[in-house]
């Protein structure tokens, strides 16, 4: 994309306009940036207007093709009609002029109502090749690299196109990649005169490969895998009772309704409740044949569910993590003690921090306040080392568990 | 009950205390009244500055790290992406703190032009457009002079256009070493990731001419960058982290500043349960500074309303201006003062003991012995803070060199904890054993720790002492002397000493720190909260509602004397509100309006049953009034249920029909507990 952009800015007259429409983000900063780059005024407060009325100015003298040229155009969806505007321009004004949009998106995201616009030619940018990907990444290699290290450059290019090919084909990121991991690389080897050989260079891959976990993953920082190591270091900053709700959201994602009296009754009969149906038994009848809900990843859950299996969750944790207003609570009356605790600002209060950053996600619009219902974003680690700081066993109030 | 009754005693309490010892006689003698509100206000303002000297202090070191981490970020011909410096606090406040900081930093250098945007920054209903516009008018009003805002502002586009920045920029700043630009997102948690991302897009556009740098300012965890952002997004931005101490190590360092320094004279000490409410909400519910701040000024608030405070300024008070010669005798009965007279020991002193004993109270003497009091109870709490600090430093001492120390030691919170309880002695125990366990080295670092502070406390003479003890008997020309199988057997010299060292030390905690001590009179300077305190802090607004609602009895009976508290209000003359609700609550989830008003009518009615014969001597017409005036009462309380959140339309068709939405626990119905909508708590 970057390069078609270079291409284009070198071949097309220089008056012409580039609009990034990340910069430009509304329909009267595009007018804007088209108009002063023709070094024309409109005058009219309707953008599309301006546009028309500014550009028809132009059609008196030289006949000469304009271009204007708009990049992540499919921005250009939420700017209204402008782009019916733009496509249809030529036939407005009535002069030759070329729209070119690019876009990382099929033009079928953005396209109008039928008949409103012509429809462009669409011209498919294929995407670098890795031989071309891998002679950029030689052609841009840093200037202080000696003659005697191309080689062992080109064995750093290979090892970070076959480290993050999959998931990343941006040349120019790529480069930076490279660039940074050049020093670390070249780290090893001291003579740095010296031509390393063959397999000189593989040693120094290995070296690096080892190294260069951190870097590798945070370069493919989007794989889920990632996302739970971060979760799993987070959740020591909240409170105590956001990391209680936390554990609370994730019971109320993964285990069914129906078995919540089950799991979480404050019942004596310890037997009853802690009765589950044996994997085997569920293998041999093949009447439930629904996978396991940590296969199908977390339910929404209501509010009041989330709620009440935190209050219920509270009898359960160790006491040295209560406060001693909800101890004296407990100790007097069990049953209007739940009552007591849910109400309480703090513990809204924590839900909304809680949702706010994205920990416990709210699956509702936000205007409604009736009835909501969340999302546990969690995974099992992060929520059985929570459970264990608090001296409970996760698995104990899972209904299943595989 | 019994929790019901605790619901509304927040505001009973006031009331009986009233009625218990308040009204007894006069307190309010010549000022008293203001007297305490004075020395209410200066503890507050004591605390609250020290508290915020302290979090100055403690990320005083953040703030240079941001700075010079944003004076040294790459410039535009190196890095196209954005360097971006991740303020990472675990407390809202802290951040506030560090960019004011940071802001000090920068006047001084003027390196940086910078630009602090909120979440109001970008209007309520937050967008690019407003958000550009604020970035626009602010870094133009506060870097340009009026003559260029006119110059590059001439319509309304112009400021909401980040061109007009570029353009000013370009022109302003020409010389080789530009200014670099810093835009600071003071709630980046709050900001719609969508806008966020358009935002960061915008400026990565413009870093390829201006050096503009971001700081993030996040309130839980660098995590929430990574999943608020798409990474598209987030490799655009050059990322480095700055992180505040933990939310553990801002509450050990304010409230150890506060009450456990002994460089710092806080006007009031705390007590256990004062201690555990701070503990508790900060802990369990919300680790904010300012919200400990307001805890603690609740304590105070608590702490002054009690008659006795009166005496917290004892130079202020003088004899003539109480005249009542019970208020005395109620000092004489407080809590402390009465066990200090039953102890039997020879710490008493004898001659207080007859003064305060003595049937006709004099109350010049007692004014004088509690001046005297005074002083013994500061210089006791100095004392005791200075033992505890040297038990702190030894703590943090062994911790730093035995690895698995924190298993059998308690950090510092829980140790606070532990002073406040009076349950140290274990504590300072196993502390102790490990001195005895120390080598040489060990020994003479640890003791030497104390000896560089230099001060006239009596830990540190004592660790003085030792020292010079220990350089006799084990140093030669400035080095430890080490014998030959050092490595294997321990020195028995050595071992001795460190036994004799180890029990001098604990002698001293446990005078100092152990043995309870005894003040009378300590409770006016000693902040004790009642158990209330923490439904204050945290309070449960579904449920007082509710029971004001079923009990009205007790709401109202604080207010009307003549409505006992106990004894459940007669229909007649319960407010409309309550009958209303009382025929709610036996509803079905969804019920019919003009049964509901049936059955308040009944209500009503059989409350009046006595004056029913002559009602029906009365004329048509009359009855017709009445009815009218029933619906009158019976629509508004209607409503005002429904303002409360407590009704919910359940037809679009028919506005008879409504739902219910609270379901509670009735008394003697114990099939399924009680679920409570989440109306009335939001």
């Amino acid at each position: 994309m970057d390069f078609t952009l270079d291409f284009l800015k070198q071949a097309l007259p220089r008056n012409t306009p580039f609009v990034d429409s990340n910069e430009a983000y509304n329909a009267r900063l595009v007018v804007e940036r088209v108009l002063s780059a023709f070094g024309v005024d409109g005058d009219s407060t309707n953008p599309i207007e301006r546009l028309i009325d500014g550009l028809s100015t132009l059609n008196g003298g030289d006949s000469s093709k304009r271009f204007i040229v708009i990049s992540d155009a499919h921005r250009l969806k939420s700017y209204g009609n402008l782009l019916i505007a733009l496509q249809r321009l030529p036939e407005i004004i009535n002069s030759p002029l070329t729209l070119i949009l690019t876009s990382n998106q099929p033009y079928t995201t953005l396209r109008p109502t039928n008949g409103l616009s012509p429809d462009p030619i669409v011209v498919n940018i294929p995407s670098v090749t890795h031989k071309d990907i891998l002679d950029y990444l030689i052609l841009n290699r840093p200037v202080h690299i000696g003659e005697n290290l191309h080689n062992s450059y080109l064995a750093l290019c290979n090892f970070i196109m076959s480290s993050t090919l999959a998931l990343n084909t941006q040349p120019k990121e790529l480069l930076k990649i490279t660039h940074k991991s050049w020093p670390t690389f070249i780290h090893p080897w001291k003579e740095l005169s010296a031509r390393p050989s063959m397999r000189d260079n593989d040693h120094l891959t290995l070296t690096f490969s080892k190294i260069s976990k951190g870097v590798i993953q945070s370069i493919n920082s989007s794989l889920p895998d990632h996302m739970d190591l971060l979760q799993a270091s987070l959740p020591t900053d909240l409170t105590r009772c956001a990391q209680l709700l936390l554990i609370a959201s994730y019971l109320a994602s993964y285990n069914p309704p129906k078995k919540d009296i089950q799991m979480l009754s404050i019942s004596s009969d310890k037997r009853a409740k802690r009765y589950r149906p044996r994997r085997r038994d569920i293998g041999l009848s093949k009447q439930n044949k629904k996978p396991a809900q940590n296969l199908l990843g977390p339910k929404n859950f209501s509010f009041d569910r989330w709620l009440h299996i935190y209050g219920s969750l509270l009898h359960f944790v160790s006491e040295s993590t209560l406060t001693t207003y909800s101890l004296n609570n407990l100790k007097n009356d069990s049953r209007v003690f739940t009552d007591n605790e849910l109400g309480q600002v703090d513990v809204l209060q924590n839900i909304a921090h809680l949702s706010r950053i994205k920990m416990v996600q709210r699956t509702c619009p936000s205007d409604r306040l009736d009835g909501m219902t969340f999302k546990c974003a969690i995974g099992y680690h992060v929520a059985s080392n929570l459970a264990k700081s608090f001296g409970v066993k996760l698995h104990e109030f899972l209904w299943d568990i595989s | 009950m019994e929790s019901d009754r605790s619901a509304v005693s927040v505001t009973r309490r006031r009331n009986s205390a009233q009625s218990t010892y308040l009204p007894s006689f006069e307190w309010d003698v010549n000022g008293g009244c203001d007297g305490r509100l004075a020395a209410f206000q200066q503890s507050r303002q004591s605390l609250h500055h020290r508290a915020r000297q302290v979090m100055d202090t403690l990320l005083e070191g953040v703030a240079d790290n941001a700075l010079s981490v944003l004076q040294k970020s790459p410039d535009v011909n190196e890095e196209d992406a954005i360097p971006t410096c991740v303020l990472v606090s675990h407390e809202p406040s802290s951040n506030i703190v560090i960019l004011r900081r940071l802001d000090q930093l920068n006047q001084n250098t003027h390196s940086l032009l910078t630009l602090e945007l909120g979440w109001q920054d970008f209007g309520s209903n937050p967008t690019l457009q407003s958000g550009v516009k604020s970035i626009v008018l602010g870094l133009l009003s506060k870097y340009a002079d009026d003559d260029a805002h006119k110059r590059y502002i001439k319509s309304a586009l112009n400021s909401t256009d980040f061109n007009t920045i570029h353009k000013w920029y370009k022109d302003s700043y020409i010389q080789d070493n530009p200014p670099k630009l810093v835009l600071t997102l003071r709630d980046f948690e709050a900001l719609p990731p969508p806008m966020v991302q358009d935002l960061v897009s915008l400026l990565t556009h413009y870093r390829k001419y201006i050096p503009i740098n971001l700081v993030l300012c996040i309130d839980s965890s660098p995590a929430a960058i990574y999943r608020l952002l798409p990474r598209y997004t987030i490799i655009k931005l050059a990322m480095t982290q700055v992180a505040a101490p933990s939310a553990n190590t801002t509450f050990e360092a304010i409230i150890g500043e506060l009450f456990f320094s002994t460089t710092y004279n806080s006007p009031i000490t705390l007590s256990s349960s004062a201690f555990d409410v701070l503990y508790d909400t900060f802990n369990h519910s919300h680790n904010s500074f300012e919200h400990l701040l307001h805890t603690l000024d609740m304590q105070l608030l608590d702490h002054f309303f009690q008659p006795y405070s009166i005496f917290f300024d004892t130079d202020a008070v003088s004899v003539e201006s109480i005249k009542d010669d019970r208020v005395w005798r109620y000092l004489l009965s407080l809590p402390s003062t009465i066990s200090y007279l039953k102890q039997g020991r020879e710490a008493v002193d004898r001659k207080l003991c007859n003064e305060l004993l003595a049937e006709k109270v004099n109350s010049e003497g007692l004014l004088k012995s509690l001046r005297r009091l005074r002083k013994v109870f500061k210089q006791s709490v100095d004392e005791e803070n200075d033992a505890f600090r040297a038990l702190q430093h030894l703590r943090s001492f062994i911790h730093s060199v035995v690895p698995d120390s924190k298993d059998f030691l308690p950090n510092a919170k829980a140790q606070m904890q532990a002073k406040t309880h009076g349950d140290l002695a274990k504590i300072v125990d196993k502390t102790l054993q490990s001195v005895s366990l120390m080598s040489k080295a060990q020994l003479y670092e640890w003791l030497s720790g104390y000896a560089d502070t230099k001060s006239s406390m009596k830990s540190d003479q004592l660790a003085t002492k030792q020292l010079m003890s220990f350089m006799d008997k084990f140093t030669a020309h400035g080095e430890i002397k080490l014998n030959t199988n050092e490595q294997s057997t321990r020195d028995p010299d050595f071992v001795e000493f460190t036994q004799t060292c180890a029990e001098e030390w604990t002698q001293h905690f446990i005078v100092n720190l152990v043995e309870e001590r005894l003040i009378p009179f300590e409770e006016i300077w000693r902040v004790g909260v009642s158990s209330d305190l923490q439904m204050l802090v945290n309070p449960s607004p579904r449920h007082a509602i509710l029971t004001a609602l079923r009990y009205p009895q007790k709401l109202l009976g604080q207010h009307y004397p003549e409505i006992s508290l106990d004894e459940a209000m007669s229909s007649d003359n319960a407010p409309d509100t309550c009958l209303a609700f009382k025929c709610y609550i036996e509803a079905a989830r969804v019920f019919n309006l003009s049964d509901w008003f049936s059955a308040f009518k009944s209500v009503l009615e059989s409350g009046s049953d006595q004056s029913k014969k002559s009602k029906k001597r009365k004329k048509a017409g009359d009855e017709d009034e009445e009815t009218i005036q029933l619906q009158a009462r019976f629509t508004q309380a209607v409503n005002e249920l429904d303002s409360m959140g407590f009704v919910k339309k359940a037809s679009a068709r028919n506005r008879n029909i409504v739902a219910r939405t609270v379901f509670m626990h009735v008394e003697g119905d114990d099939d399924e507990k009680g679920v409570g909508m989440e109306t009335i708590a939001e």
